[in-house]
């Protein structure tokens, strides 16, 4: 509080946008606590006896009650943290008036500096911003000085803050606990407490949406340097040269490979991978494309014997005559059909030799009848 | 026949030549000598490739397009995932809608039993079922067990069992093997990459309980094995450390050693992983470690990678920071020495022993980093995974160094170390760290270069991160991010948080821009805009189950921005807004959102607004004799107004 109202350097703080809220929130809390007699009216007559009880120094238990009962009220009603209060208004729109006033100045300051230094609009930009961020590093450094108390919350950031690199979200974090220690010092009574609990329930999830920031910063003196990983001295337990030995478990191996693999392995981010993929479960032809892939019966088999298939009528089929005529048909027909295989177009042509065996007598007996055709008979 | 084969290597032959010729990467021999005069021509040898080596170099020529959304989604432009959780659901309905087609095809079988293509793919036919009826042998077993199918194989061997065939020694190790693998439990298939993609490190989770299954089929099927063979012991032994049956497995590693017989190493790196659920203390455990290492010396194993990360790993699990650290430095130069190199699975563990939260600050990382740069890594060990993740971590939390992070961003993006990044869940840790780093440390104008980069394509900012970015802003008061940043925010589903609401308002108001400048000269009419987008989007969500509801300073920010950005109508619609909910809405807007509104008022000569505003004021016990004042001198007041005025601020005020 002290702080608040007295240091000019204050102005230099209220540069951070961040610290608005700290400062409003803190305001809060002080009106709350002791400025009840300040001025301004009440609108709402709920508050009216929360008003009344700071002033009496002896106070009745129904008072108490009364007074409770106006503060949960209030909290229930509004749970945000600034809710406004009576006269406020007034001190915040003085404090804003002068932080405004010390902030302008401290930017144009900058401004004018960046704008002699800098030649390009980049370079004056980074000057500026650098030259802010030192301001604010005293800004951060300050105020424990001033107040004396928030110095032994956050020693790290009081004394490491100016030649560290400046860490702003941590400048916050110091900040809130400062504004947690405030309210332990003022006089308790039954409703502040209620009050200062809802408040710093709400203050504490609040905490947590800013996700609370581990401490980024250690002291100078434990650097501990580079490390030297493999110079050291050895264990010493493996002295002699051992021999390579593999997995003694075969499935163990295989499967656990497989399992590493699918470590690496990410959704396919092209339709390249994509194909590896495919090409890797089988659904789709292996480059390089070879379209006698996977021809597991056929490999051995030329494609000669796929065509001339003559060869396989010469020992039982007639030189000449319908059969013949009908079987070299069968074999142009069978030449030129792709679907089967080598043999099985040999044992269609040998179904034919087994068919015209069975059906020998009939056939001799209709070239007998028809004796103008001079065909030789069947000689198996 | 001749002639044939003839033509049958012709194309083979030029395919493989074509490779070599065209592709400068794939040549091992050097091409053609430059000298026309010598006649003789070096042929060179054909080079073997896989099916898939061509298709890798292709894809390997494919690099990431950071405008695009990834492969998966860019299906159907309608239906490109925007934020997090669409990203996610987008992905596994595509896997649910393969897992709904593998379904359809097991359940109506009989359609699907014609086979099309020549040769046959036995991936699209139906898969073999085993029921209680089939005719099963030996080879089936073994065929299952070398597809991994846990749940058939246990099948297939139970009815052996029945039909009283007998299943040889080595056929029963390996389904040993395979059940104590996968603790007797159907894994994940293979095919499902998504849902592997997204499991969000379940294994971790698991990790920290036992989950062996007691007396289970593994077991049993160990005290069916007579005589025990080193195998057997072996499986055993792995399967419960896996499982993390640790006492049992250190029992049963000792009854082996009694029995003189002989282990391997994986077998004993098992162990040494398991340590620390062994014993209590950094000392003990360290022992115990060295004793085991001992024990391998005297049998002659020959330690490996795994050995070197199961050692590793024991010694980040002690609490004793200095014995962690020197021990580490013992184990390092050791393996060197026997010539295993460390993958990045090691430099991970190297990381947690040294990079202690409560630990002095180390700067491993940079020695680390030295020793690595610019080398490619395959996957060697499952943490391997982990090392980017913590590497970032270390860069942000512990470091909090920006340059030492965009090393380990180079390393990442060297050749195909992108694909140790691990799982979406890794990779956005990844991606968080590195984005809160870089908004902490570099200038606004760098820091949105590499923002556009990542989002939100590879990476959506979670609302952590979208906060921090605001700070950033903020800081650096480049409120001329804000619109678009905005915008991501709406895309990302971001606008139910009041903090991150909260947050934008305050840039916009507190940056007043300066209409002056070209550059921020649209500036108040987007901030306007988005202002009053905002506002629609509260109203909306009263409606939805994440609601945010306004409270008056919001309000004010918003009427403030309006009027700002002249948009004296709407902003109407707003202050009439917070005058009739007054009661309901908590807080009050800023004075100076309000004195700001008067501004307005008089400028669009509107009196009763302004005395509505002078009348909210005065109601809400706020500071009104500037906002009077004003209303005073910039109008030139009726009777009625003037009337109102005395009623509200008294008469004492126009005697001044």
């Amino acid at each position: 509080m002290l702080a608040l109202r007295s240091s000019q350097r204050l102005g230099l703080r209220s540069l951070l946008p961040a610290v608005y809220k700290n400062v409003g929130l803190t305001n809060s809390y002080s009106s709350s606590s002791q400025s009840k007699d300040d001025d301004g009216g009440y609108s709402s007559d709920d508050e009216k006896p929360k008003k009344k009880a700071p002033k009496k120094v002896e106070e009745t238990a129904a008072q108490r009650l009364n007074r409770l009962l106006g503060s949960m009220q209030a909290t229930d009603q509004m749970s945000a943290a600034d809710f406004p209060r009576p006269g406020e208004a007034n001190r915040r729109r003085k404090e804003a008036l002068k932080q405004d006033a010390a902030s302008k100045n401290v930017l144009t300051a900058a401004k004018n500096i960046a704008s002699m230094l800098g030649t390009s609009e980049s370079d004056k930009k980074q000057t500026e911003s650098e030259l802010l961020a030192k301001l604010l590093g005293h800004g951060a450094a300050a105020p424990p000085a001033a107040s004396g108390e928030a110095q032994a919350s956050d020693p790290a950031s009081g004394g490491a803050a100016p030649e560290k690199e400046l860490n702003l979200s941590e400048l916050i974090v110091g900040m809130k606990i400062d504004r947690r220690q405030q309210p332990q010092q003022v006089e308790q009574t039954r409703g502040e407490y209620v009050r200062r609990t809802m408040a710093s329930r709400s203050k504490h999830s609040d905490r947590y949406q800013q996700r609370p920031q581990r401490h980024t910063k250690r002291e100078a003196e434990s650097f501990t340097g580079s490390v030297n990983l493999f110079g050291g001295e050895p264990l010493g337990i493996f002295k002699e040269p051992l021999p390579i030995s593999g997995d003694i478990l075969s499935t163990w191996s295989q499967l656990s490979e497989r399992e590493l693999s699918l470590h690496a392995a990410h959704p396919p981010a092209n339709y390249f991978e994509q194909m590896v993929l495919w090409t890797e479960q089988g659904k789709v032809w292996r480059f390089p494309i070879d379209n006698e892939q996977d021809w597991v019966d056929e490999v051995n088999v030329d494609f000669s014997e796929h065509i001339f298939l003559d060869q396989h009528l010469e020992d039982w089929c007639p030189s000449r005559g319908p059969i013949r005529h009908f079987m070299e048909l069968v074999c142009v027909g069978l030449s030129k059909n792709p679907y089967v295989t080598a043999q099985e177009k040999k044992d269609h042509i040998m179904w034919f030799r087994d068919y015209f065996e069975t059906k020998k007598d009939i056939l001799k007996d209709l070239m007998e009848n028809e004796p103008s055709v001079k065909v030789k008979s069947v000689s198996a | 026949m001749y002639l044939s084969r003839q033509l049958r290597l012709l194309p083979k032959a030029s395919i493989g030549r074509s490779i070599t010729t065209s592709s400068t990467h794939y040549t091992t021999t050097t091409g053609t000598p430059a000298t026309p005069a010598v006649e003789h021509i070096e042929i060179p040898n054909r080079i073997e490739r896989s099916p898939t080596d061509i298709l890798k170099a292709l894809a390997s020529t494919v690099g990431r397009d950071h405008t695009a959304p990834h492969y998966k989604y860019h299906d159907d432009p309608f239906l490109i995932p925007m934020s997090n959780m669409a990203k996610r659901t987008y992905a596994m309905s595509k896997e649910a809608g393969r897992k709904a087609a593998k379904w359809i095809k097991e359940e109506h079988r009989e359609l699907f039993l014609h086979q099309e293509a020549q040769p046959a793919i036995e991936k699209f036919a139906p898969s073999m079922v085993y029921t209680e009826e089939s005719e099963v042998d030996e080879s089936s077993l073994g065929q299952l067990i070398e597809l991994g199918e846990l749940k058939d194989a246990v099948l297939v061997y139970n009815l052996l069992e029945q039909k009283g065939m007998t299943v040889s020694p080595e056929l029963k190790q390996s389904l040993l093997e395979l059940v104590c693998f996968h603790n007797n439990q159907d894994p994940l298939p293979e095919e499902y990459i998504e849902e592997r993609w997204f499991l969000q490190n379940n294994q971790r989770r698991e990790r920290h309980g036992k989950t062996w299954k007691d007396g289970d089929l593994a077991e049993k099927l160990y005290a069916e094995i007579e005589p025990k063979t080193p195998q057997t012991y072996a499986a055993l032994i792995r399967g419960m450390a896996k499982y993390l049956q640790c006492e049992r497995a250190y029992a049963l590693l000792q009854e082996a050693g009694e029995k003189q017989i002989q282990l391997d190493t994986n077998t004993y790196n098992s162990i040494i992983q398991i340590i620390s659920f062994l014993k209590d203390n950094a000392e003990q455990r360290w022992q115990l470690c060295t004793e085991l290492l001992q024990q391998m010396s005297q049998q002659k194993l020959r330690p490996n990678l795994g050995t070197l990360n199961a050692i590793l790993q024991c010694i980040s699990t002690f609490g004793n920071f200095k014995l962690a650290r020197s021990s580490a430095l013992k184990v390092l130069p050791e393996f060197k020495q026997l010539g295993v190199s460390p993958s990045l699975g090691s430099y991970y563990y190297l990381l947690i022993i040294f990079c202690r939260e409560r630990g002095p600050v180390s700067h491993v990382i940079v020695d680390i980093l030295n020793e690595i740069a610019g080398r490619e890594f395959t996957v060697e060990h499952p943490k391997d995974t982990y090392f980017f993740a913590t590497a970032m971590d270390v860069c942000r939390n512990h470091l909090n160094d920006k340059a030492l992070a965009k090393k380990v961003n180079e390393l990442l993006h060297t050749g195909n170390n992108y694909d140790l990044v691990g799982d979406s869940f890794k990779e956005s840790i990844y991606y968080r760290n590195y984005l809160a780093l870089l908004c902490q440390t570099e200038s606004i104008e760098d820091f949105m270069l590499t923002y556009d980069l990542l989002v939100p394509n590879i990476y959506i900012p979670e609302p952590g991160i979208m906060e921090e970015v605001l700070r950033t802003i903020e800081i650096n008061a480049a409120v001329e991010h804000v619109p678009r940043i905005w915008s991501d925010m709406v895309v990302f589903d971001h606008t139910h948080r009041e903090s991150l609401l909260l947050y934008v308002l305050r840039i916009m108001v507190d940056n007043r821009p300066n209409a002056e400048t070209p550059s921020q000269a649209q500036l108040p009419e987007q901030c306007a805009k988005v202002a009053l987008d905002m506002y629609n989007k509260i109203e909306e969500s009263v409606r939805r189950i994440k609601k945010v509801s306004f409270t008056g300073q919001m309000l004010g920010d918003i009427l403030t921005l309006l009027v700002r950005g002249d948009n004296y109508e709407k902003a109407n619609e707003v202050f009439s807004h917070i005058d009739k909910n007054q009661h309901r809405i908590p807080g009050t807007p800023a004075e100076s959102a309000l004195q700001e509104y008067v501004e307005a008022s008089i400028k669009e000569k509107s009196p009763s607004q302004a005395l509505a505003a002078l009348q909210y004021a005065v109601d809400n016990n706020m500071e009104s004799s500037v906002i009077a004042k004003r209303i005073h001198d910039g109008f030139t007041l009726n009777e009625t107004h003037l009337a109102k005025l005395k009623s509200l601020v008294g008469e004492s005020f126009l005697e001044k």
